[in-house]
This record gives structure tokens, C-alpha cells and sequence, in this order.
């Protein structure tokens, strides 16, 4: 900790400088001093019960669990990479966990063999699930994050975690799992703890990316890619979690994209979670649930906003769950942009089986293709706009539309761009007269509080004046 | 005496006119007691006259020609009563009023022991009469009468108890008094015999088929010398014994069940089932491939109308000089087939806001099942002296289930818009389970001298169950309307999660137990004191290991449509540990037990009139349980628990005359939870994480009973007792809070609860009609910790009181019985009542599940012919009474879109209905 306050004291004698003399426009290069907890971690390879630094620019290699105890803090600097050499490798998050990769020089959490031979892992085409090394069963090579009730903080910022996943080892299986059973990629179950990943790439999952069983959370400019083979939601929160998600491309989920239920609640705190300005592609495709596969759902009991988003090819539309029922008189949504290249999704940017109210600031309007609508509408109505078909085109800088072949396989980002061409609808096209829930506040560390984006009048992850996510 | 005959005779013979013989009658009784003796053995001397006495004691014999007779009556344990008469002319009735002097010579115990028939009604009397503690007993001849091929049917018929139903409806567990399962044992002989249950003591009681008992008692209140676990009671099956001479005993039956002929039985070949999982066969770091199951197990063939098969044997007899060596060899086969449909509408785990239920599906189910129990049991009893008996008794008991289930499951959350659209879920589960119970116990009997004896028994037990490959495969489409208002629906595709599921536990049991017993006369006053101990060691072993296959997507990622066939093709693993089964969790476990108990006992006679027996016992327990984590990582890999109970009892029989008695009861008892309850090991729900509780405490209790017995003759009685339990630290499931924001059920202790009421038991006959009925009130009451889901949609804690799982407050049995000693005929038209009851308690306020009160009658009739045959009937669950559950709060789902079907009350929400159909048994019995 000593160390910690010298750093933090000679950046504020740094900065002191800087204000009192700030005539000049001279750019100064500066070492950037980094967040350090406890000792410097000196193997190179993590293996047991484990707290410290792992310092910037290193490489590091795990094979099996390596724990994080109760009151224990883990950190990667910026630019660690940490390798592992086993899929039975995972963090067992009993204390804090730490990933501050930076912009410049991110951090990663991956296969050795993926970070080593990128391009023979993370193919830039079509790909068969089956064969797929982001989507196949065999391919996944770390146990992800698995945190208990006792954990503070989990805090991942510009960080890969990449092909995680897998199944429960049978060598000692994480709190909550039986060996065998399918892992998350990352595991967080504290109603009092925080949970920050921004910036960040996830790759290539087994299942949910983020099943969060109570927490305050705060999941923002994130890039997903390729999310399970068959059976996973992305971002799955329940039991009192508070938090927003926001300016996060999501491809290619096999379920769906982001998610609040209050299932299991307890204590006094309502599942209540905003998702706005994120970027939805090709979602639901591979679930083998028929009516599963939405982009936002809000289930039981469940509230918060979802605005600005852009839907591109999901199965399921923005899905409000009447059964058990959303907080429907507190969830709130519209300025959302929904596009499809079939009738299927077209048909489905209401699921007609759910209560989603259209608004009128939707793009498309609901009354151009809605019969009856406003006045005979009907909550639920079933309605075929085939006229929907190709309309209202994103304009994304870099992506098909309509897409080439089937749509289930743009599951990926490779070369695409979701950047908004400037005739996109979806400039200007947005709400913002809602303030981020920003649930993870006291964490107010300079180096470790979170960056809230702000709701933008563009509509997506990338809004045109550069503010969202800052992925490519 | 003689001129009253004479009187008589001609008094009454004018009402005989029309039949071409005389009728001798009367009555028997005891000349000490005056009580009316029944099947004693009448004849005429040198004649082919024969009768026996009926339940009142009254006899008759017909047709006698006009001569002079010697009318003998004997009777077990008596001297033979002759009389001369004389029969004057043919119209003309003869009353003799007999009384029988007993037998002196016959008086000393053992000898009693040996002869009074065990498996008559009129023992049963006398052995509740004579009890030191309160039981009920339950002899083979009621037994025979009864609709119920099992001894868990036996029991519903015993005062205070109601039962717990399988899912094709047999009855299966125990409620004494209210008190479930766990708070119950079950001897055989006196010996207690373990479960093959995976997590608890309790024994199925539908393993024992009902044909091999002599007897069963229920005892309500323990003595030192008995095991303390029993806060409801012991169940005492005490099985057939070598008879005085030789018996053999042959039975043959057939049936069917009325729902299975009426919409045919559907089910697998048991041949095709992997006994053995993958790792069984290839060893524990296997990696399977869906090419290791077979998928034969879902082949089902339909049969139009299954038969069922009972069949029973017996043979008992006594060889070598004085008859020294006794043998019985009793063996008992059913194979029952049995079916229900159900309705069952899931609850949502979490309520609405204002802790309103809700429902997430739909469950429409058939069962068909085969049920195949064997039972074989032997003894060998030699009497090496007169006062040195030992015994060698052995038992197997095999239940094997093969079941289908065919459930179609709407789902009322996802993709549901209104009545006739949503998710819908094939789902077809094949399962077989086996369960096995064994014991073999060498016991003996030594009486040393007229004061002392001894008596030890060595007890080897295992039970064990396994449940190979219990597997369910389904699939889903989603159906709705379509623009035109047509049904439309999506191809079915192959759903997850398709388990393949490996079970296998066993119970093994080395138990030796002593006991000595000292009796003289102090102060001219009977004095026994018993004394000993019991050493038990206890070792369980549970494996359970799953796969679930998950099915295979097409190259574009998207799920096929299901073609039908169900291949190994369609489906991959998740990972390699999930193809190496789920080998570490939380079933797969050892536990251990040791008890070591010991008593001392004091039973005083005061005056001939009252008996005091009173003692304390004291166990010492040692639990322990041990997973497959790794303790240097895991919390509570393994624990041991030791304890020790001392627990004093007394039991007080005044005699109030030779036909009644008033007992004082109080005894000390314990629960001890269940070994699964300690195992920490956690594993995430849907709504809450569930695990175990190492820091579970033992359940202890106090047991105050009374009761009034009047004993009017051997066959009539009144019983009417009270009962008042008060039970620290009871164990139930419930939500547990751990800080201000984290829960998880687990098994728990709760305070104290309570347990009250009363018994009212009457058995009268009139002549050859007889009237049984018993009721039995309870009340208990327990605190538990609850969820109140409130409108704004958190959850709340907060405590909810309610009854104990499982009890009814109103219980009861009415028979009525006709039996003819003439002509053999007996019948009996049972109705089984019993109150509604909780049977799932909820972890939110008020929502528990409540059973709906429920009457069951059943028939049974049986006919003597050739004097060594019976023909018999039984027809079980006549008024096809469903097993309805209700949820009691106000029913929002009569209308709207989430309007569900069977909802008649407003008030109440019913969530499962199931019906079982008639069962029709029909057989022939032989006995010699």
C-alpha cells in the first residue's frame, strides 16, 4: 500500500506542475506510474493461492486454479499477458481481481497457443459452428473468472479473454459447479460487490460471458464475439444487480444479448439495469430454444432503460417478458433500430409473444407496418411487414447489409467496421434524457472507477462524435 | 344344567320345525376371564359335526339327527370342555353355554410363545393389551383381508397414520402422528434395518410385499431398551415364524390396474439399459462420446392390457427330537403394473410482487411403471435346552421400478401469448431403479436361570439402490398464431438438456446388540431390571455421475429439426470433463455412523395392578461424511459430528380391571439429520445455491402420551390416547441468510415445534358383522424463515408458522367387515380418510403446497372352499380418488391469458392433480 500512496502522491506533485505552468504547448513524455497491490508477483508462472502485481509488459502462464483468497487482490498492469498452457487454467476469485490493460497496451487472458498463432484461431470468415475453433466445444483453453459471495471487485479494463469457458474440472470444480457442468466466462455473485469490464474483447465463449447472481455492475464499450456453441446469453444478470451496459457490440450470441431478471432476489434491492447505445448483430441464431434469442430482455421483475440500441439480424426482438412479468411500469425503452434481411426477423422486431409496447420514436415507426396502429393496436399483435425487409439500413462503415448467405454466421467482427456511415438513420436518432444508473460510484480509485459513457443522440455502440465504444 | 337344556330345548324347538335336523348352539368363553373365546374347535364326538366359534364366541351347529352326543370344545391353552346331549327330536335346538378352564400347565411364557397363533387378531388384542409401551398391532389375518399387497398399504390402516404416495400412487412412506418419515424407524424382527435411500434412514415401506408378515406393530412410545430415534414411532415388522407343525402356504393372484387397461401401458425393454455407466466399464478418466448410450432405452412398446402376477410361498415346520429345530422359508413375488395421468402446473420458483404465485408451465404426464418386489426371508430357530433358544434369520428384499414418462409441457413464460401458444416440450424419461434391502441376524435366547436371562443378536445389513442410466431426452417447438389467426408452429429440434444419469448407493450395517434382564420379587412385588447396549457401525457409499448430451447444431449453426430417429450423431459434449460425467458433486459421497448406546430399565408390578417401566438410554453418535473435493480447497470436504443423547423414559399401565388399562407415557427421543445434510458442497440453483449444513444440529424431543384401552372381549376394543411432543431444533429445508444480501436454502434447525393430539380407536363386532374405525387429531406447529416477495419487487425476511410437513390434522380409517365361520365368506369394505396436508413447503410466506383431503375406499372379499383353499378379491382405490395440490391463496388464474385449466376455487390455486385408476387383484390361496 505504501508504494500505492508514493505513486499516487508524485502524480499529484506531476500534475501540480502541470497546472501552474500550462503557457506552453510542450508535450512532455512521462512515465505513466502503474497501480500496484501487495508484492510483485516474480514467477512467471501462477499456480495456488495467489495475490500481487503482475507487472506491465510481462508474461505469465497458469495451467490449474489459481485462487485469489478472501481479501486478496490480483493485478495485471497494462500489457500483461497472461497464458495458459491447460484449459483445466481459471481464476478462482475470492478477493479482488484486477485487469488494467490500457488502450495502448491492452492486457490478455488466453490460450497460448490462440495469442501465439491469432490467426489460426480467430478465423475472418464464415465459419461451420462445428468446426470453428471461436464456437466448438473442444476449442475453449482457460476456465474463466469465477468469483464466490466474498468477492469485493472484479475490475477488467481493455483486457482479451479470449476462448474461455470449458467445463467444470473434475480436479476441484469452482463453488456452484459440479464437474462437467458448463463454466462462465466470468462468475460474479456478490450483491455488495463490483463488477467493472470495459473496453474490453471477449472471444469465443461456452456460455454466458457475464452471469452475474447479485452485484453492482458496469459493463461498457465491449466488443463479444462468437458467444457459445448453442445454450448462452452474453450478459445474464439476476438477483438484485444494479448497473448499466452500454456501447457494447455484441455478435453472434447464440441466445441472447443482454439480460435482467430479478430472479431469486433478496435484501432490498430491484434488478435494475440500463442497456443503451449497444450495437446487436446476428443474435439468437444458434439457440436451440425457438423463442429464446432476443437482443434486450427484460425478465421477472426486472426494470431499467433501453434506448439508442441498433438490432441487426437478431431472431428475437426486444423482448419484454409478460410471464413472469418484467416491472413493465418501470421498464423503459424506444429510439431503438431495428433492422432485418428476412421476414423472420422482420416479423419479429415485436415478438409477438411478448409485451413489448412499439413506441413511436422506433425506427421503423410501428405505424408503418402495424395495421391498425395506434388506435386498433393490440399488445402482442402478430403483424407481416415484409416491406421491413432491407429497410432502414445502420449504414455501418464496414458490414453487408443485407448480409451475403446465412445470417446466423456473421458471428464474428474480423474486418468490419460498426461505425456509422454519415446517411446512417441512426444519427441523431436518439434519447438522452436518462442518466447512466453508474452503480459502481464508490469504486472511486482513479485507476480502478469506471468510465460511464453517457446516452448519445447516435444510435449504437460507435456514435459519430467518437464517444462510445473505442474498439478498431 | 341339565334341565335347562332340557327347558330350553323344547322352548326353542319349536321354531325349527322346518329343518330336518336339531341345532345345537352357544357360547364359549373363559371361565377366569369371562371373555368370549373365539375359533375354538367344536365337535360332536364320533361324528362329522364340526364348527368353530365366531367373533362373539357363539357357535351353532345344524342338521344334528335326533341321538346322544359328546360335545367337545378346545381351545389353545385350555382344558377341552365335554358335555353330554341329548337330541330328542329333529326340529328341536340344543343351547350349551360353554366355559373353558385354562390350561395351567400351559402357562410358562416360552411355551405360549411358541403355540398362541402370532398372526390372529385375538393375539393382536392381547399383545396391545399386555404391552409394556403403546403400540398398535396389526396381525397377518387383517392383514390377508386387507385390499393392500404391500406393508406401507398395511399402514394407512393403523391409527395415526397417513402415507406418502409414489407417483403412480402406491403408498410408500409413514406419517406417525404427523410426524414424516424422518422422524421414523422400521424394524424387522426387532432389529432395525437400513435404507437404500441416498440421503436419508428412512425406509420405502412399499419394499416389504404385505404376505410375509406375521405381524405388524407400530409403537408410539419408546422403552429404554428400544432404539431413540422414533419422535413419531417404530414400525415393527415382525415376519412369519416357525410354526408348532407344518405349514405350508401358496398363494397365486392376477390383476390389473383400470387406467392402464383403459388407455394401454407404455413402456422399455429393461434388457437394453447400460447397467454400467462409461466409466463403470472403461474407468474413471474415460472421455465418452454419445456412442457409449444406447438410445433403445426410449423404444416403448404399448400393451393393451398388462397383467399383473402375485405370487406367494411359504413353508414352516419343526424337525428333530422335541421338535428342536425350526425352520420357515417364506418368499412373496409381484409384478404390478401400475400407471397415472397428472396435471401439473410448475410453480414459478419466485412469486409476482405481492407474493402472488405464478406458473412457468404446464406438465401434462403419463406414467406407466412395472413394479417387480421379491422378498424372501428364513429363519432357523433350534432349542439347543429348553431355556436356550438360538436363531438365524435372514432376509432379501428387492423392489425393482421400470417407468416411463411421458410429459408434454407448455410453457406458460416463453413464447407464450394466450391459451394454445408457447413452448412446447416433448419430453420422454426412461428410469429404472433398483432397491435392495438385506439382513441376516444370529440372535439368541438364554435363560440361565428362572430369574436371568440373556439375549444377544449379531446383525449384518446392507441395503443398497442404484437408478442406471435414468435419462430424458426432449425436444421444442414453439406454436402460435400466425396474420390469419392459423396455428402455426416451428419444427421440433432436440432441446438441452438430454441427462444420462448413473446412481448407486449402498447402506452397509454391523450391528451386535445385548441385553440382560434380572427378574425377582421385592417386597412380594415384581421387579425386572434390564440392562445392555447396542454398537452399530454404519458405512454409506454414494456415486452418482451424469452426461448430458448436447445436441449438434447444422454448419450454419442453427438447430435441425428432429427427424425422429434418436442417434448418436446428433450429439457432442461440452468439454472434456462434462464427457468424463459429472464425477465431483455433491451425490457422490461416503458417510459414516457409529452409535454406541446402552440403557438400564427398571419394570415394576405394583400390587398386580400397576406397571411402572422406567430407565434411561444413552447414545453416543458419530456422523461423518466425506465428498470427492479436495479439503485443502474445498470447505467441508469431509467433517465428522459427534453427540450424545441421554434419554430417560417411563411407562405407566394401571390396570383398572382385567379389560382396561390407563397408560402414562413419557420418553425422550432424537432425530438425527440426514447424512446427505450435512455435505456442504454447493451447487448454484436456479433461484437460490443449495448445499448442505455442516453445522446442522441433531433434532431432540420430549413425548408425553396417554391412553384408555378397554379390551370388551378378545376381539372388541376402545382405545382413546393424547399425545403431546414438544421437538427442539427441528430440521427443515429454508431459505438461509448469510449477511444482509446473500441466501441459499439449506437444511436448518428451527426453534421448537410442537405436536398434539388424539387418538380414538374402536373395534366392535356383532356377530358376523364387524365395525372398525379410528381417527386421529394432530396439531403441530413450526416457525420457519421465509421470503415475502412485496410490490416492490424485493424480497423481504420474514417467518412463517404453519403444520409440519406431511401432517394432517384429521386422519382416519372405517372398516366394515363380514365374517362367516360357516361358510368361509369374508369380506371388507375399507375407506381411508385422510386431511389435507402440506407437502412442499415454499420458500416464500404463505405459499406452501397443500394437499386436498382425501377418501379412499377399498374392497376386498374371500372365500373358503375345501377347507384348505381361499379365493380371494381385492379392489383397491374404488372412487379412482385424485390426489389433488393446492396453493392457498386468492385464484387469479380462472380467466385471461395465463388462465389455467382445473381452477374451481377461487380462493385456492391448484397446481398438480393426478389420478391412479382402480386396481383389481384376484387370486387363490392354499394353505396347509
Amino acid at each position: 500500500m505504501k508504494k500505492f500512496y508514493y505513486v499516487l502522491s508524485s502524480l499529484a506533485i506531476v500534475a501540480m506542475c502541470f497546472s501552474s505552468c500550462k503557457k506552453t504547448e510542450d508535450q512532455a513524455v512521462i512515465s505513466e506510474p502503474q497501480f500496484q497491490s501487495g508484492q510483485t508477483i516474480s514467477s512467471d508462472t501462477l499456480s495456488g493461492s495467489v495475490k500481487g502485481t503482475m507487472e506491465s509488459g510481462k508474461t505469465y502462464y497458469f495451467k490449474d486454479q489459481v485462487i485469489v483468497n478472501a481479501g486478496d487482490t490480483l493485478v495485471m498492469q497494462s500489457g500483461v499477458k497472461l497464458l495458459s498452457l491447460s484449459p483445466n487454467a481459471q481464476l478462482i476469485v475470492k478477493g479482488a481481481f484486477v485487469s488494467l490493460g490500457t488502450k495502448d497496451h491492452p492486457n490478455w487472458i488466453t490460450g497460448v497457443d490462440a495469442f501465439n498463432n491469432p490467426s489460426k484461431y480467430k478465423l475472418k470468415s464464415l465459419q461451420d459452428p462445428n468446426t470453428d475453433p471461436g464456437l466448438m466445444p473442444s476449442g475453449k483453453m482457460w476456465g474463466g473468472i469465477q468469483c464466490e459471495a466474498t468477492t469485493t471487485l472484479i475490475d477488467i479494463k481493455w483486457t482479451h479473454l479470449d476462448f474461455a469457458g470449458g467445463t467444470a474440472s473434475t480436479d476441484n470444480p469452482p463453488a456452484g459447479y459440479k464437474s462437467g457442468d458448463d463454466l462462465f466466462c466470468i462468475l460474479f455473485q456478490n450483491p455488495d460487490g463490483f463488477l467493472i469490464l470495459e473496453d474490453s474483447w471477449i472471444y469465443g465463449t461456452t456460455t454466458d460471458v457475464c452471469r452475474v447472481n447479485g452485484g453492482k455492475i458496469h459493463i461498457m464499450r465491449n466488443t463479444v464475439e462468437k458467444l457459445a456453441y448453442n445454450d448462452g446469453d452474453c450478459f445474464n444478470v439476476k438477483n438484485s444487480t444494479t448497473g448499466d451496459m452500454a456501447y457494447n457490440l455484441i455478435i453472434g450470441t447464440a441466445k441472447g444479448g443482454t439480460k435482467a431478471s430479478n430472479k431469486g432476489t433478496y435484501g432490498s434491492v430491484q434488478t435494475t439495469i440500463n442497456m443503451y447505445n449497444n450495437t446487436y448483430i446476428s443474435g439468437g441464431w444458434r439457440s436451440v430454444d425457438p423463442d429464446r434469442g432476443a437482443n434486450v430482455n427484460y425478465e421477472q421483475g426486472a426494470r431499467g432503460n433501453a434506448y439508442n440500441n441498433i438490432f441487426v439480424n437478431c431472431k428475437t426482438g426486444l423482448r419484454i417478458l409478460e410471464n413472469p412479468a418484467a416491472d413493465t411500469n418501470n421498464c423503459h425503452y424506444g429510439y431503438n433500430l431495428s433492422y432485418g434481411d428476412t421476414i423472420t426477423v422482420v416479423n419479429a422486431f415485436y415478438p409477438p409473444t411478448h409485451i413489448t409496447h412499439p413506441t413511436d420514436h422506433d425506427i421503423p415507426n410501428p405505424a408503418s407496418f402495424y395495421p391498425g396502429y395506434p388506435n386498433s393496436y393490440k399488445l402482442g399483435q402478430v403483424y407481416d411487414a415484409p416491406s421491413l425487409v432491407g429497410k432502414n439500413n445502420p449504414q455501418f462503415k464496414n458490414f453487408p447489409l443485407p448480409v451475403t448467405g446465412v445470417i446466423s454466421l456473421y458471428n464474428f467482427q474480423g474486418d468490419y467496421d460498426f461505425h456509422l456511415n454519415s446517411n446512417s438513420p441512426a444519427i441523431g436518432a436518439g434519447y438522452t434524457a436518462f442518466t447512466p444508473i453508474d452503480a459502481t460510484a464508490p469504486v472511486s480509485n482513479s485507476y480502478l472507477k469506471a468510465t460511464v459513457t453517457p446516452p448519445n443522440m447516435d444510435l449504437g455502440a460507435f456514435p459519430t462524435d467518437g464517444s462510445g465504444n473505442q474498439h478498431q | 344344567m341339565r334341565y335347562r337344556i332340557l327347558i330350553l330345548l323344547l322352548t326353542l324347538g319349536i321354531y325349527n320345525s322346518i329343518v330336518y335336523g336339531a341345532t345345537i348352539q352357544g357360547h364359549v368363553k373363559s371361565a377366569d376371564t369371562k371373555e368370549q373365546l373365539i375359533a375354538a374347535e367344536i365337535h360332536l364326538d364320533k361324528t362329522s359335526f364340526f364348527t368353530s366359534s365366531g367373533f362373539d364366541g357363539s357357535y351353532t351347529i345344524k342338521d344334528v339327527p335326533v341321538g346322544t352326543y359328546t360335545l367337545k370344545i378346545s381351545y389353545l391353552g385350555y382344558e377341552t370342555f365335554t358335555k353330554s346331549v341329548s337330541v330328542t327330536s329333529a326340529d328341536s335346538k340344543v343351547t350349551v353355554e360353554a366355559s373353558l378352564k385354562p390350561n395351567t400347565e400351559l402357562l410358562d411364557e416360552l411355551v405360549i410363545y411358541g403355540k398362541i397363533d402370532k398372526e390372529s387378531e385375538r393375539s393382536a388384542r392381547k399383545s396391545e393389551k399386555e404391552a409394556e409401551n403403546i403400540i398398535n398391532v396389526m396381525p397377518a389375518k387383517t392383514i390377508e383381508l386387507l385390499p393392500d399387497l404391500t406393508t406401507a398399504g398395511v399402514l394407512q390402516r393403523v391409527p395415526g397414520i397417513s402415507i406418502e404416495r409414489t407417483s403412480t400412487g402406491d403408498a410408500r412412506y409413514a406419517i406417525i402422528r404427523g410426524m414424516d418419515q424422518r422422524y421414523n424407524y422400521t424394524l424387522v424382527n426387532g432389529i432395525k434395518i437400513p435404507s437404500p435411500d441416498n440421503k436419508f434412514r428412512y425406509v420405502p415401506m412399499d419394499m416389504f410385499p404385505a404376505d410375509l408378515l406375521e405381524r405388524l406393530e407400530v409403537m408410539k412410545t419408546l422403552t429404554p431398551e428400544m432404539e431413540g430415534d422414533a419422535i413419531g414411532g417404530a414400525m415393527n415388522l415382525v415376519m412369519k415364524n416357525a410354526p408348532t407343525k407344518r405349514t405350508i402356504n401358496l398363494n397365486v393372484g392376477t390383476g390389473f390396474n383400470t387406467l392402464l387397461t383403459s388407455r394401454g401401458y407404455e413402456n422399455f425393454d429393461k434388457s437394453v439399459v447400460n447397467f454400467q455407466s462409461p466409466v463403470d466399464i472403461n474407468g474413471p478418466d474415460y472421455v465418452a462420446t454419445p456412442y457409449d448410450f444406447t438410445y433403445k432405452n426410449f423404444d416403448y412398446q404399448k400393451r393393451n392390457f398388462p397383467m399383473n402376477t402375485v405370487l406367494g410361498f411359504s413353508f414352516g415346520d419343526r424337525f428333530l427330537k422335541n421338535k428342536k429345530l425350526g425352520v420357515v422359508v417364506a418368499a412373496s413375488y409381484q409384478n404390478l403394473f401400475r400407471g397415472s395421468n397428472s396435471i401439473w402446473f410448475r410453480p414459478e420458483n419466485q412469486p409476482q410482487p405481492g407474493n402472488i404465485p405464478t406458473f412457468d408451465g404446464i406438465f401434462t404426464r403419463t406414467y406407466n411403471t412395472q413394479q417387480t418386489r421379491t422378498g424372501i426371508h428364513t429363519k432357523i430357530d433350534y432349542n439347543i435346552k429348553d431355556n436356550h433358544k438360538i436363531s438365524l434369520y435372514g432376509l432379501l428384499m428387492e423392489l425393482d421400478e421400470a417407468q416411463n414418462r411421458y410429459t408434454i409441457d407448455t410453457s406458460l413464460t416463453i413464447g407464450r401469448s394466450g391459451t394454445g401458444t408457447g413452448n412446447t416440450y416433448i419430453l420422454h424419461r426412461s428410469r429404472i431403479q433398483n432397491q435392495r434391502i438385506g439382513n441376516v441376524t444370529l440372535q439368541g435366547n438364554h435363560k440361565f436361570t428362572k430369574s436371568f436371562q440373556v439375549n444377544w443378536s449379531g446383525v449384518y445389513s446392507k441395503a443398497s439402490a442404484q437408478t442406471p442410466d435414468w435419462s430424458e431426452y426432449q425436444t421444442v417447438q414453439v406454436v402460435g398464431y400466425d396474420i390469419e389467426g392459423n396455428h402455426v408452429a416451428t419444427p421440433q429440434v432436440l432441446n438441452i438438456p438430454f441427462y444420462r444419469i448413473w446412481t448407486r448407493n449402498s447402506d452397509r450395517d454391523w450391528a451386535g446388540y445385548l441385553n440382560l434382564k434380572y427378574h425377582r420379587k421385592i417386597m412380594h412385588q415384581d421387579v425386572t431390571i434390564s440392562a445392555g447396549g447396542l454398537y452399530r457401525d454404519k458405512f454409506r457409499d454414494n456415486v452418482y455421475n451424469n452426461w448430458n448430451l448436447i445436441p449438434n447444431n447444422s454448419s450454419t449453426g442453427q438447430p435441425i429439426p428432429y427427424d425422429g430417429n434418436l442417434t448418436p450423431d446428433k450429439f457432442h459434449f461440452n468439454g472434456t470433463s462434462a464427457a468424463q460425467g459429472n464425477r465431483v458433486n455433491p451425490l457422490t459421497y461416503t458417510a459414516t455412523e457409529k452409535i454406541l448406546a446402552y440403557y438400564i430399565q427398571a419394570k415394576i408390578i405394583l400390587f398386580s395392578k400397576i406397571e411402572i417401566l422406567g430407565g434411561v438410554r444413552v447414545e453416543n453418535t458419530e456422523q461423518g461424511w466425506k465428498t470427492v473435493q479436495d479439503p485443502k480447497i474445498s470447505y467441508g470436504a469431509y467433517g465428522t459430528v459427534p453427540y450424545q443423547d441421554v434419554l430417560p423414559s417411563v411407562n405407566i399401565k394401571y390396570a383398572i380391571n382385567g379389560h382396561q388399562n390407563l397408560r402414562f407415557s413419557y420418553y425422550s427421543a432424537l432425530n438425527r439429520p440426514g447424512f446427505f445434510e450435512y455435505v456442504p458442497f454447493t451447487v448454484n440453483g436456479d433461484n437460490f445455491s443449495l448445499s448442505g449444513n455442516p453445522k446442522l444440529q441433531h433434532t431432540t424431543s420430549n413425548n408425553f402420551d396417554m391412553r384408555y384401552e378397554w379390551f370388551q372381549n378378545l376381539l372388541d376394543q376402545v382405545l382413546m390416547g393424547a399425545f403431546y411432543k414438544k421437538i427442539n431444533n427441528p430440521i427443515e429445508t429454508a431459505v438461509l441468510f448469510t449477511g444482509t444480501s446473500s441466501a441459499s436454502l439449506q437444511p436448518n434447525n428451527f426453534g421448537t415445534a410442537t405436536n398434539y393430539g388424539f387418538e380414538l380407536s374402536v373395534t366392535k363386532y356383532y356377530g358376523k358383522i364387524g365395525f372398525q374405525g379410528n381417527y386421529t387429531y394432530t396439531h403441530s406447529s413450526i416457525t420457519t424463515a421465509k421470503l415475502y416477495y412485496d410490490t416492490n419487487f424485493v424480497a423481504v425476511q420474514t417467518t412463517q408458522t404453519r403444520s409440519l410437513q406431511g401432517q394432517s390434522p384429521h386422519v382416519g380409517n372405517l372398516s366394515i367387515i363380514y365374517k362367516n365361520q360357516d361358510n368361509g365368506l369374508e369380506a371388507q369394505l375399507a375407506l381411508v380418510y385422510t386431511g389435507k396436508k402440506i407437502t412442499f413447503v415454499s420458500p416464500y410466506k404463505d405459499l406452501d403446497y397443500w394437499q386436498r383431503a382425501t377418501y379412499q375406499l377399498d374392497f376386498s372379499v374371500e372365500k373358503k372352499f375345501r377347507k384348505r383353499f381361499v379365493a380371494y378379491a381385492k379392489l383397491n382405490n374404488i372412487l379412482n380418488t385424485p390426489i389433488v395440490v393446492e396453493i392457498y391463496h386468492k385464484n387469479i388464474y380462472r380467466t385471461g391469458n395465463f388462465a389455467l385449466t382445473e381452477q374451481k376455487n377461487p380462493d385456492r390455486i391448484t397446481v398438480q392433480k393426478e389420478t391412479y385408476g382402480q386396481n383389481v387383484v384376484i387370486g387363490l390361496r392354499y394353505k396347509m
